[in-house]
């Protein structure tokens, strides 16, 4: 027997021979204990690394023990039992670690350790079976060796999880060994191949195969926690923490999830089982485990009974992946075995830190928590936030790959139960998550002993099982990542060579990456409590590279990044200096720097991805960082704004999913250079329109602008109303195939909506006393103008060209006259304290007022008059838009009657310092907006047909149309508020 | 070599009653339990399947009227199993009895039953078989009440008379075979009887003698307070071998001997005796509120498995070859049930022994107060129970994979809901073993057992787990038998 056929055996006792040893060495000798603890799961880990790289050059591993005539004991191993075999290896040294560390100075350790070491045997087993029998063996050899690490702690609770436990499992047990005997006398030795064995065989019942299967499926449906048999899994939380997660994460849910791959790829053959109807039925069951798990997760409050029912509905995500039966689908169930594992494995841990550092054990409880224990509920944020299924994180290509594959075989009811699904996930976890970082602490926990806020070997697992849920999702497809693999696996199943599926891009470190990893770092930096000053300080440089790409690099992808780039390299710039005076002695100003590190670098990141998995990522990333800033003051106005922001984001990144996942199966290729626009379906571009539609705001989708913009610190709001609502329009233009087919349908009620939106948005605006929420409803007003300009482009695909750069331009011009307003409204308290004279306000003010208003010689004028020229071939739009800028510029007026005329805030003593690095931010961006009408010939430079309008000279009749509009607003404006004014001004003479 | 085996615990018995000495009493016996398994294992590895069944006629006399002994595969597997358990029961029964007018009477009345036991497996004649019955009966009755409880001795009575009665219908039915075909010889027997009233009311008298034995459902009420009562290598002894040397009879008879005269309607009655024994002795075992009268009713609950040999082995054609996968299956359950509820019993002998109660509802904590006994209990439960790896899980893989190809599918549903109910009793008592660690009562006296104690029970439950590895030597035993008595068949 040469090592070749000993390996699999080797693996499995590796882990079966520290368990002898564990048993036999006394209680006390803790010493050995964890060598032989460590050793086991070391030299596992040294086998499966040789396995792999065998299995990798080709070499088959097989030990075959003689158990029955014509029924050996096969352990063999191939890629699919290697992803298991690797995944529990791991997560076995991994939970070790965090179990010593858990159960330090606590009774009977030798035998938890011994059983928990069998119960990795057990589960290595099941990953290496070669044969049904095999699998069947090893399968209940791991409901035995798990039911005394239930029961350990003895109590009542864990006595009756023990108890419902094996209920369940014995009876899911006995089912399935049912349907292996039967299978076993009419099918031969059920060897695991490739291609499946059953279709091969002639003359079989279908009938009796059908049963079969429902027998086989019922008994591992109890293990991979399928309702109507998930009951004993919620129960079972009774269990110690590392339990909890090697039950949840790797042994026993993941058995039966494995075991239902294994049976319908390997025994029966995907085609087969389709053939026969049987996959169609497993989606059912899947699909509504996914929804009904998910749904009595939110009902919970025990943070572990919360994570068990996430369980449930995460672990079917496997079966769906089977039971949609295409290849690409079949990817997303598989590497779904392996993320799952990784997330739910560092939730569980969380929640065991929780527990056995401050006493935690209800979602209640959390409040504030992130302050006192920082690495852990990183490390739950993290995971959490990728079991909804957030780029770049691992949960997001599961997701992925499973609605491609949905829509693939033309299943689209499966993209409604992942949308579904993530939405749930988003109810039940992002509360736990603002809970920890955003409410204030309502308790006091313990003092906090030591360096470290608990026993580092509670901490080191978390922390690292978390870092690989991100490297799992954001190395995805590099060479040694779990979906590579995956994929693999797959192509082998379905008979294939290769597989071509629409993600293949990696992550790789360009030049200009450096924009995007800039922010990232210094995020990382805040993390660290000996730079966590310096990073706060230099923050707002963090913009600096993008900066310098923007300012070198032309062209970096298409005639628009580089002008949105500029435009958000400024802004953030000029948002973070200013936001370190007005923030300065901010009690939560390391969460606040956090956030705008990582929204920012999501900024870049969309404004320069090339890809759809990168794109969805930073769109992603900016749009949840940016909940930070939002609900940072934490007034209840706040929080409520911040609910329904983070609502209608959810609501964007499902719609923006399904449209990308659509896009990537019609175009076949996820780069969007390559990608043929026009090629998408036509519920694509719909989705596309709306999904953007709500980030930039679009009439009727713009609800949450209005409430969310105004109650973020003035910084934030800049940089909300300025700047990301554009995410929308560049959104707009990469995906839409704009210029290319004529869509008449979305781009009129762009145009409509659009319309509706600059008129109402200015309407409402005039009605408002807080000057922010009226630069809100401005937003609202303009980007109704920017949605205009897309429907035309849409629906007149002939006049694109042109009217991309003038939208270019329009948004633009947009972004800083908005952050210039933005920011003025926090240099009233300034003046207040007299620290800056009254007529620099007046400046700031005025300044970006009057380009808003599009008077002439500014950025306005130049916008508009561009916007204009390009839309000359529709008349009627011609003649309505200079009615838009009367309702600017009546907000505008109002704006500065408001800010400038009424009310003074009362004046707290100024603080003295040298320069204010809010007013040098003020004046900076005030000059940028004068500054803009000259800069314009570099930000069109890429497009001729703008140019050639651009350079015609200014005549009087331009100049006339930038004026008219302004006096009839100062007329009606006059008119409406004539009376409050004339009282104002007695008011000013008595003083 | 046969005559040996039956021969050694003869003269150990002999030896036994000659010494007094603690001591020569305890080597002796170990000495010649190693012995025996030393012999039974060369024979089964020298076994010579061109010459099986091997025919040994004592000092000469042969057939018909002399003392005949024949060694088949499916003898020497009980032979074999026989001598492992007594070994290593042996070695426990030395710490066991304490005091040493027990030893005395023990010993040699436990190589008296061995003696029986083995001259049930090999003789070839029914009249030596029912001397057997009757060694093995009396010497059972007696052991049982070495204990000298009120208990012990009510049970033993009571044993005593249900032993009579059933070696009486064993010989009245013996009798009438005599008189119908004037040889007691069972090969002679089987190429001479033919279907007829008379041999089928011999067979139903013999049946019920050996049934009654065997304790199969309804017949049962005996054996829960004899094995619940009697010392604890006694109750194992008792459980694991005696009552298998009553079915190994009813096996031969019904399958071997008088295979022509049963009835499909009789095996299928037998079929569902044994399926209510399994589901009616579970649910008296999860009632049972002393550890021994659960394992004693669990017993109960086991032989019913054996019994659904009859069923599948005898439907449809004997040709088409399920009867070989029954019988295997049938003899693995023997082998595995033997490892295991020896096992089962020496814990609770240990738990008994070392707290001086049984009770139940007294257990909690014992997970780690007795963390070994009850592990055995454990592990020898997961044989019990049929989850693999076990001998229990093959015995009943074999069962099922033979109900399936006979196509008698309800048997499968007997057996997974048996095996069910099997470990809701089991895992009621390590529920409260597992419970949370109570403090020990002052004054409660907790003996400390001398280590072999504790590790023979261990051993016999390892067994029992290795049991489930490379089945395959039983299965090619039993498939000789098959083929040669297929072949016998033909013949005649």
């Amino acid at each position: 027997m040469s090592i070749h056929n000993l390996l699999p055996l080797l693996i499995i006792l590796s882990a079966l021979v520290p368990a002898v040893c564990i048993f036999a060495i006394a209680e006390q000798r803790v010493r050995l204990h964890k060598v032989v603890n460590y050793g086991g799961g070391l030299i596992c880990i040294a086998l499966i690394c040789s396995l792999l790289v065998g299995v990798l050059s080709g070499t088959t591993f097989e030990t075959r023990l003689p158990l029955l005539p014509g029924m050996d004991l096969v352990l063999h191993a191939d890629a699919l039992s290697l992803l298991f075999v690797s995944l529990s290896g791991l997560l076995w040294l991994v939970t070790t670690i965090y179990a010593v560390g858990y159960l330090k100075n606590t009774q009977h350790r030798s035998r938890f350790f011994g059983f928990f070491c069998l119960c990795v045997a057990a589960t290595l087993g099941i990953a290496l079976a070669g044969n049904l029998i095999t699998f069947l063996i090893f399968y209940e050899f791991l409901t035995l060796a798990t039911y005394p690490l239930v029961v350990h702690k003895g109590d009542p609770a864990s006595l009756r999880a023990g108890r419902i436990y094996l209920t369940y499992t014995l009876a899911g047990g006995a089912v399935l060994l049912a349907g292996v005997v039967w299978l076993k006398v009419i099918a031969g030795p059920l060897d695991f191949t490739a291609t499946g064995i059953l279709s091969s065989l002639p003359h079989l019942n279908t009938d009796h195969l059908k049963i079969i299967f429902g027998l086989i499926i019922g008994g591992l449906g109890v293990k991979a926690a399928l309702v109507p048999l998930h009951g004993w899994l919620p129960v079972a939380m009774a269990a110690p923490a590392p339990v909890s997660a090697l039950l949840h994460a790797v042994a026993v849910v993941k058995a039966g999830a494995f075991g239902i791959i294994r049976v319908v790829y390997d025994v029966y053959g995907i085609e087969f089982a389709r053939d026969l109807g049987l996959t169609a039925i497993l989606g059912v069951f899947a699909a509504f485990t996914i929804v009904y798990g998910s749904l009595i997760a939110i009902r919970q409050n025990d943070i572990k009974k919360r994570l068990a029912y996430s369980t449930v509905s995460q672990v079917s995500y496997i079966a769906l992946g089977t039971a949609i039966a295409g290849p690409i689908a079949t990817i997303g169930g598989m590497v779904h075995l392996v993320h799952q594992g990784l997330m739910k494995i560092t939730l569980f841990f969380c929640a065991g830190n929780l527990a056995e550092t401050l006493g935690i054990h209800k979602v209640s409880e959390l409040d504030g928590v992130g302050r006192r224990m920082p690495i852990t509920m990183s490390a739950f944020t993290i995971a959490a936030l990728g079991m909804i299924g957030l780029p770049p994180i691992a949960g997001f290509v599961s997701k992925w790959y499973l609605g491609t594959g949905a829509v693939e075989v033309g299943a689209y009811w499966v993209l409604g139960v992942l949308a579904t699904s993530s939405l749930l996930n988003a109810l039940y976890f992002l509360p736990i998550i603002y809970a920890a970082w955003f409410k204030p602490a309502a308790q006091s926990w313990p003092e906090q002993k030591q360096k470290l806020e608990t026993h580092w070997m509670l901490l080191l697992p978390p922390a690292v099982t978390a870092l690989l849920a991100i490297a799992a999702g954001v190395l995805s497809s590099g060479p040694v990542s779990p979906l590579s693999w995956v994929e693999l696996i797959a192509a082998r199943e379905y008979g294939l060579d290769w597989l071509q599926t629409g993600h293949q891009s990696a992550l790789s470190i360009a030049y200009s990456d450096w924009a995007i990893l800039t922010p990232l770092l210094f995020a990382v930096g805040l993390l660290i409590p000996a730079f966590r000053g310096t990073c706060i300080r230099l923050a707002p440089l963090a913009a600096l590279p993008a900066l310098v790409i923007g300012l070198t690099v032309a062209d970096v992808m298409d005639s628009f990044t580089q002008p949105m780039l500029l435009l958000a390299s400024l802004l953030w710039l000029v948002a973070g200096l200013y936001a370190r005076d007005y923030l300065g002695e901010d009690k939560h100003l390391t969460r606040y720097t956090l956030c705008f590190l990582l929204c920012m670098s999501g900024s870049f990141g969309l404004t320069l991805s090339q890809d759809l998995f990168s794109f969805i990522t930073y769109f992603t990333l900016m749009s949840f960082a940016a909940y930070g800033l939002v609900v940072h003051t934490q007034t209840s106005e706040a929080l409520a704004a911040g609910k329904t922001y983070i609502q209608w984001v959810i609501a964007g990144e499902l719609i923006l999913f399904a449209a990308m996942v659509g896009l990537a199966i019609a175009t076949g290729t996820d780069n969007m250079l390559e990608m043929p626009m026009s090629e998408q379906p036509i519920w694509v571009s719909w989705f596309f329109v709306v999904g953007f539609g709500i980030k930039s705001g679009l009439f009727t989708l713009h609800l949450w602008l209005p409430r969310a913009h105004p109650v973020a610190p003035v910084p934030a709001s800049a940089l909300l109303s300025g700047l990301m609502v554009k995410a929308g329009l560049l959104g707009w233009m990469r995906f839409l195939p704009l210029g290319q087919t004529t869509l008449n349908d979305p781009g009129m009620l762009l145009v409509a909506l659009g319309l509706a939106g600059a008129f109402v948005g200015a309407v409402i605006g005039l009605f408002q006393k807080n000057p922010k929420t009226l630069l809100a409803y401005s937003t609202i007003s303009q980007m109704g103008i920017i949605a205009l300009g897309i429907g035309v482009g849409l629906s007149e695909p002939s006049l694109w060209p042109a009217l991309s750069g003038a939208l270019v331009l329009y948004a633009v011009h947009h972004g800083f006259a908005k952050t210039a307003l933005f920011l003025s409204v926090g240099v009233k308290p300034l003046v207040a304290r007299g620290v800056t004279p009254r007529w620099f306000a007046w400046i700031i003010v005025l300044v970006p007022a009057l380009a808003m208003a599009g008077l002439p010689f500014t950025s306005g004028a130049l916008a508009k008059s561009v916007l204009k020229d390009s839309l000359v071939a529709i008349e009627w739009l011609v003649v309505l838009l200079p009615v838009t800028a009367i309702g600017t510029s009546l907000l505008m007026l109002r704006f500065a009657d408001l800010l400038l005329l009424q009310g003074n805030a009362a004046a707290p003593p100024a603080r003295n310092g040298g320069i204010n690095s809010r007013l040098v931010a003020c004046l900076a961006i005030t000059l940028l907006v004068l500054a803009m009408p000259l800069m314009s010939s570099h930000l069109i430079s890429g497009n001729s047909d703008l140019r050639e309008l651009a350079a015609r000279g200014i005549d009087l009749k331009s100049i006339w149309s930038g004026i008219w509009p302004a006096l009839t607003a100062c007329a009606v404006y006059v008119c409406c508020r004539i009376r409050v004014l004339i009282t104002r001004g007695k008011c000013y003479e008595t003083i | 070599m046969s005559v040996l085996i039956v021969g050694l615990p003869l003269l150990a018995a002999i030896v036994c009653m000659l010494v007094r000495k603690k001591l020569w009493l305890s080597v002796t016996s170990v000495s010649s339990s190693l012995l025996l398994v030393l012999m039974v294992g060369s024979l089964l590895l020298n076994v010579d399947p061109a010459v099986s069944p091997a025919v040994y006629p004592m000092s000469g006399w042969g057939a018909p009227l002399g003392i005949e002994l024949s060694v088949d595969g499916l003898s020497l597997i009980m032979l074999f199993v026989t001598s492992l358990v007594v070994l290593l029961l042996s070695v426990y029964s030395t710490y066991y009895f304490n005091v040493s007018e027990q030893h005395i009477r023990f010993w040699p009345l436990w190589w008296f039953l061995i003696a029986g036991l083995n001259v049930a497996f090999i003789a070839r004649d029914a009249f030596n078989i029912y001397v057997a019955l009757e060694m093995i009966g009396l010497a059972a009755v007696a052991l049982v009440a070495v204990a000298k409880k009120r208990a012990a001795l009510v049970a033993a009575l009571r044993y005593a008379m249900v032993g009579l009665v059933g070696s009486l219908c064993y010989l009245l039915g013996i009798a009438l075979l005599y008189r119908l075909y004037g040889t007691l010889d069972l090969s002679m027997l089987a190429n001479l009887a033919e279907p007829s009233l008379s041999t089928s009311v011999a067979l139903c008298l013999i049946s019920l003698g050996l049934l009654l034995k065997t304790a199969l459902f309804p017949f049962h009420f005996w054996l829960p307070p004899a094995h619940a009562s009697a010392p604890a290598p006694v109750s194992a002894a008792l459980s694991a071998l005696v009552v298998k040397a009553s079915f190994y009879l009813l096996l031969r008879f019904w399958l071997e001997v008088l295979a022509p005269s049963v009835s499909a309607g009789a095996a299928n009655v037998v079929g569902v005796l044994g399926a209510c024994a399994i589901i009616w002795g579970s649910l008296c075992a999860y009632r049972a509120t002393r550890l021994k009268l659960v394992v004693a009713y669990s017993t109960v609950a086991q032989l019913g498995y054996l019994f659904l040999v009859f069923p599948i082995a005898l439907a449809g054609d004997p040709e088409l070859g399920f009867r070989s996968g029954a019988v295997a299956a049938v003899a693995y359950f023997v082998i595995a049930h033997a490892l295991a509820k020896s096992a089962m019993f020496l814990a609770a002998g240990n738990i008994l022994a070392s707290t001086g109660n049984d009770d139940i509802r007294q257990f909690s904590g014992f997970a780690s107060r007795q963390p070994i006994a009850v592990f055995t209990i454990a592990i020898a439960g997961i044989s019990l129970i049929g989850l693999p790896p076990s001998g229990g899980f093959i015995a009943k893989w074999l069962l099922l994979t033979a109900a399936v190809e006979s196509q008698q599918w309800w048997w499968l549903v007997v057996m997974l809901v048996g095996g069910l109910l099997t470990a809701l009793y089991l895992f009621r008592i390590l529920g409260i073993a597992f419970e949370q660690n109570q403090p020990l009562a002052k004054g409660s006296n907790f003996l400390v057992l001398p280590k072999p104690m504790v590790f023979c029970g261990l051993a016999l439950a390892l067994l029992a787990i290795a049991g489930g590895f490379n089945a395959e030597w039983v299965i090619q035993l039993i498939d000789q038998d098959m083929s040669s008595l297929h072949g016998m068949g033909v013949a005649s």
